[in-house]
């Protein structure tokens, strides 16, 4: 059990680290996503002790996590398309 | 029989107004054929109602549907709704039979018809509601159909402005009625007109003051409706609708709701004595200063105008001084012959493509022979010539006025006045040489001939009435509630026995303006002009309407308005500089507190994971 949790601990890490020392618009959306995964890693090991309410949860989150990345990744074609670059900083558009 | 479906009354009419509202366009004559057949519908029942009622020892109460306590709408008749109901539905049906002919060629007769119902129903709710707010829904009612009635040309800009002009100064006093009707309901709990008579004596033994109020109140909604000076100036400009429209107004409608009301609260003004006499010199007032201006226009429904306001002053001066009956006779006299005048000058206008001018018209007795002598019927019966009508009740006011030496200067110059106002209309258009509308003029068809003789019958025999007993009934009704002759002595209103006298010199008066009038105006003995020469100031002032438009422009003008857009100006820049301070206090916060929002997702995330991890801690902590 408690392997589960630190395995979701580890991948929750990464992707926080991952996300917070790029500037890549895609790389953050890969730690999103790996975030998202943690969670449910989280979700599925509860369930085992309690009901099956938790892996339900998880289909959810699986088809939210589908949309999302989606979404996402559309915006992030259009922002390329717009401004030839994924970089963050250089988006600043709407900025003060 | 009747009695027990009198709610039918204004129902019928409305009907008629909705019907006429939305199908008009398909109806034959534009609906005006529904209309005559609703609204005689409505008369039938009213005449039931009627002759149940004046057999009827009390007056008849039935509540229909109770809202909140002390708010009901239900119906209410007694002795006076049974003239005011058959003066509108009676006049009123005349006068729709009348529009069939006059109105014929008006492109928008379906929303005539449906506007001419909604007003006679909304009258008729105003004669029966039990109710005082009830009475002040058909009250604002009939405000609102004068408005577009009067404007039913809107087109012209004279007749917009005239509507505007009438429901601008009604809708002023109205603010009084409703101030009235909420001080009633404070002191009285109530505001069915039969509960508030039964209270009226216990209030009056611990608080006369608020009586006295809430009658002045509701006077002061009634002189708006009723066109008494000084909130008069809207009823000459109300001409410029249809004549049908304005005949209406003057001898059905609008104008007799004021007195009407007056009438209807009766024992509460007979415990206002203070009101009393504010009513009796307002109305010696109004019937003077009407007359006097009556006498030097030259509009032809202008005249008649002045001629209503006048007797719309006196009966006034008849409640005022204590007779209820007296102003009931009148407001039923003048009903007949007012309508009579209207309508024959409707049937002048109509032959001659509107030509307001009398000094255009001229002989016209000759081309409409049956219009001429209905006309001179109505002038007689207004004028308080024996043995017509109008003399018999002015006769009675001018006794009756005869308790106060102001009041009965001023009766005397209204007596000596509309003799004279009234033949001058009518000699000017129908005798003498032939005018410039001459040629063009001819009779009017059948359909408005026969209301016209119908009205002079009426005009000629209305007078019997007074020999009825009707007083009597009145009078008992009244001191159901209020010891009328004890308040009468206590007014020391008692009429003393120079009767005779005064009676005789009315009589006389008028003689004597009619004998002048027609040397000037028929024989042509002596020049108008004389007369005009001689007294130019009082000639320069009757034409100028005593300078009250004059006077009520420039209130509103230089005073209202200046001082509305200085005040405006000054509230302008404080609100200017309010609104500046607002934008520069958040335009600075802005530029603060904005440096926390990078823009960078980085950031963001690093203060979620942080607060996560603050929060973690201090769970932790708290756990454990």
């Amino acid at each position: 059990m408690i392997e589960y949790l630190i395995l979701s601990f580890i991948l929750i890490s990464i992707a926080v680290i991952g996300i917070l020392t790029t500037k890549n618009a895609l790389r953050i959306l890969m730690g999103i996503e790996i975030m998202l995964n943690a969670a449910a890693l989280n979700f599925v090991a509860f369930s085992r002790i309690y009901n099956v309410l938790g892996e339900i949860f998880v289909l959810f989150i699986l088809i939210i996590a589908a949309a999302e990345s989606a979404i996402g990744l559309s915006i992030i074609l259009m922002l390329y398309k717009y401004y030839k670059t994924l970089d963050l900083e250089k988006v600043r558009e709407m900025r003060w | 029989m009747f009695l027990e479906y009198s709610y039918l009354i204004p129902i019928f009419p409305l009907i008629a107004f909705a019907i006429i509202t939305f199908f008009g366009n398909r109806l034959s004559e534009g609906g005006g054929h529904l209309a005559v057949f609703l609204t005689g519908l409505s008369l039938i029942v009213s005449l039931g109602v009627i002759y149940e009622i004046l057999h009827l020892e009390k007056p008849f109460e039935m509540i229909l549907y109770e809202w909140i306590p002390g708010i009901d709408f239900g119906i209410f008749i007694d002795k006076v709704s049974a003239v005011m109901l058959f003066v509108i539905s009676f006049i009123g049906f005349l006068i729709m039979v009348y529009s069939l002919g006059y109105m014929h060629e008006d492109e928008s007769k379906p929303r005539y018809y449906a506007e001419m119902s909604l007003f006679i129903s909304s009258m008729l709710l105003i004669a029966i509601a039990s109710n005082l707010l009830l009475l002040f829904i058909g009250w604002e009612l009939v405000g609102l159909c004068s408005y577009l009635l009067i404007g039913f040309w809107y087109r012209r800009p004279s007749a917009a402005s005239a509507a505007k002009k009438a429901i601008v100064v009604t809708r002023f006093a109205d603010i009084f009625f409703a101030l009235g009707l909420v001080i009633a309901y404070n002191t009285f709990g109530t505001l069915n007109i039969h509960e508030i008579f039964e209270k009226l004596n216990v209030i009056y033994a611990t608080n006369p003051g608020i009586i006295s109020l809430i009658a002045l109140l509701l006077f002061i909604g009634a002189i708006g409706k009723s066109s008494q000076f000084p909130l008069h100036v809207w009823l000459p400009d109300a001409m410029e609708g249809p004549t049908t429209v304005s005949a209406l107004i003057h001898a059905a409608t609008m104008v007799k709701a004021g007195i009407f009301l007056v009438a209807r609260m009766y024992p509460l003004y007979l415990l206002a004595g203070d009101v009393m006499y504010i009513i009796a010199l307002f109305g010696a007032i109004t019937a003077f200063i009407a007359a006097s201006m009556g006498l030097v226009m030259t509009d032809m429904k202008r005249i008649i105008a002045y001629s209503t306001m006048s007797h719309l002053g006196l009966m006034m001066l008849a409640l005022g001084v204590g007779s209820i009956a007296a102003g009931l006779y009148h407001l039923l006299n003048h009903s007949f012959a007012k309508a009579l005048l209207f309508l024959s000058a409707g049937a002048v206008l109509h032959a001659t493509h509107e030509e307001l001018d009398i000094r255009k018209h001229g002989g016209l007795r000759r081309v409409m022979p049956i219009t001429g002598t209905v006309a001179l019927i109505g002038a007689w019966a207004l004028s308080g010539l024996p043995p017509l009508s109008g003399y018999w009740s002015k006769d009675e006011i001018i006794v009756l006025s005869s308790v106060n030496p102001i009041l009965l200067g001023l009766a005397f110059g209204v007596s000596l006045l509309s003799a004279a106002y009234l033949f001058r209309w009518y000699y000017i258009i129908f005798t003498g040489k032939p005018g410039e509308t001459y040629k063009i003029a001819h009779e009017a068809p059948k359909v408005m001939t026969i209301p016209l003789i119908i009205l002079a019958i009426g005009a000629c025999i209305s007078w019997t009435v007074m020999f009825s007993g009707f007083d009597k009934s009145v009078s008992e009704w009244v001191n159901e509630y209020v010891n009328y002759e004890e308040r009468l002595s206590m007014l020391e209103h008692e009429i003393e026995t120079k009767h005779l006298e005064i009676s005789l010199i009315a009589g006389l008066l008028a003689l004597i303006s009619f004998i002048i009038t027609t040397l000037v105006y028929w024989k042509g003995k002596i020049k108008p002009e004389t007369f005009r020469e001689n007294l130019r100031p009082l000639h320069k002032l009757f034409v100028n309407k005593y300078y009250f438009d004059h006077a009520y422009n420039y209130f509103a003008e230089k005073i209202v308005y200046r001082g509305i857009s200085f005040l405006m100006d000054r509230l302008e820049k404080l609100y200017d500089k309010f609104i500046d301070i607002i934008g520069k206090v958040t335009y600075y916060l802005g530029k603060v507190s904005r440096k926390i929002q990078t823009g960078n997702v980085q950031d963001y995330i690093a203060a979620i994971v942080l607060g996560i991890i603050i929060l973690i801690i201090i769970l932790m902590a708290g756990g454990i």
